[in-house]
């Protein structure tokens, strides 16, 4: 496979395997401390969302605790590669829960989420390229409002729990895996209906309030973290130019679980995310780095690509 | 009963940490792409190429008595090759092997019996 050739080319060029054999080391702590620090942060927002009833600050409350509950996708994204701790059915509890509260079946993003790593930034075979070039200022909006993500998200999990995988994704995942695929989605809706089920019994709002309002409107941040993955890098299998790094403080770097250490996983993704500070620190001068947080990304971004409403390419 | 195959000498056991694999050819054209590992001073021996997306488990990490896959992690039982995490599925091919004085070598099927 081309696209795997030239990374592992790429890779051995960078660091030697048994400098990657140190880092890649994996650890419970490291995966519990961030989900213990992780949790507080969402109860804490869930809890700004219950002072604030009744008044105005409900709306950037319900925003706030809605951003909490999209950098969930960060442990989503970790445990499905397995990194996230070492013991294996800790890892999968994690997924599990993740996976409930974003609303993504996860096995299959597991299958969807390998087809990205394999053919990142690669036009019509990855399977999570973000707002490919020419971007218009409308598909910039449309995107980080993340309303097509929570259409394809849905239909996915009711298509699966209907029994049908797209044709167009059946690349992904294997057709052994198929039945596996269908199981989980239905365990998934069987847990919404049983929620539901409840809230209407008890006459309880909580589920909209504490989770599907926030989860909906809060999609955005999850958005504008993940434009600055890829977007407006170059197309192509080399990882030193497909990915960016974004550096940004402490706090934001904790909460996305050194995911802005992107180039750095795509290089390598069985380093673990705890390590990949450290993996940054021996290999940043080879990869793509951006070193003025998020802002000045999606600023360069509309610098570069956007045509604004006038017409004019600015690029 | 006799095994169908030919041992062939694939490695130095020296050459083999603990808990770790090496990659090799073996074969009389170098055919076979072999994963050797040494898991508690025994040794394995399984296909070196991932049955998801061919990646070269031998870039991997040993995990206990799994080999995880370098590019999208997922785990293989080193003893059996039965695939025990997504996205793999298939599982891999296994091969008998034995030391000699300080040199591994794997029993693999020549080509004309597959
Ligand atoms: S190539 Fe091995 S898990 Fe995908």
């Amino acid at each position: 496979m081309k696209e795997l050739d030239e990374l592992v080319k790429i890779r051995e060029q960078i660091i030697p395997r048994s400098q990657l054999k140190r880092l890649a080391k994996r650890n419970n702590y490291a995966g519990l401390g961030f989900l213990a620090f992780h949790l507080s942060l969402i109860a804490g927002t869930g809890w700004v969302v219950h002072q604030a009833m009744g008044t105005w600050w409900i709306v950037p409350a319900i925003f706030l605790h809605g951003a909490m509950l999209a950098t969930l996708f960060a442990p989503l994204h970790e445990t499905s590669h397995g990194t996230a701790f070492r013991t294996v059915w800790l890892n999968e509890a994690v997924l599990w829960l993740c996976a409930l509260i974003y609303i993504f079946p996860p096995k299959w993003f597991r299958y969807h989420h390998a087809f990205h790593h394999t053919y990142t930034q690669i036009r019509r075979r990855d399977s999570a390229m973000v707002l490919p070039r020419p971007i218009t200022l409308m598909q910039y909006l449309v995107y980080v409002s993340g309303l097509t993500v929570w259409r394809r998200n849905l239909k996915y999990l009711f298509s699966h729990a209907l029994g049908r995988i797209d044709p167009a994704e059946h690349e992904y995942a294997p057709a052994d895996q198929y039945p596996a695929l269908v199981r989980e989605a239905r365990i998934m809706v069987a847990i919404y209906a049983g929620i539901a089920a409840l809230a209407v019994t008890y006459g309880s709002w909580a589920p909209v309030i504490y989770w599907l309002l926030p989860r909906i409107v809060g999609e955005s941040y999850a958005r504008w973290i993940r434009i600055a993955e890829h977007t407006g890098c170059d197309e192509g299998s080399d990882p030193r130019a497909n990915t960016r790094t974004t550096l940004t403080n402490p706090f934001i770097r904790t909460l996305w679980w050194n995911m802005p250490y992107h180039a750095e996983h795509h290089l390598c993704a069985f380093v673990p995310f705890h390590a990949l500070g450290k993996f940054h620190e021996q290999v940043h001068d080879k990869l793509a780095v951006s070193n003025g947080g998020y802002l000045k990304v999606h600023l360069e971004l509309f610098r570069r690509f956007i045509r604004l409403r006038h017409g004019v390419q600015v690029n | 009963m006799e095994q169908p195959g030919k041992w062939h000498r694939a490695a130095l056991l020296s050459d083999i940490e603990n808990d770790d694999v090496v990659g090799v050819t073996v074969g009389e054209q170098g055919e076979h792409e072999v994963a050797i590992y040494k898991l508690g001073g025994k040794c394995y021996a399984t296909a070196d190429r991932c049955t998801h997306q061919t990646a070269r488990l031998s870039d991997g990490l040993v995990i206990d008595d799994f080999i995880e896959c370098p590019l999208h992690q997922g785990r293989f039982h080193i003893p059996t090759g039965s695939a025990r995490s997504a996205p793999v599925s298939t599982p891999i091919r296994t091969y008998p092997t034995k030391v000699e004085d300080g040199v591994v070598y794997v029993l693999v099927e020549d080509l004309r019996f597959e």
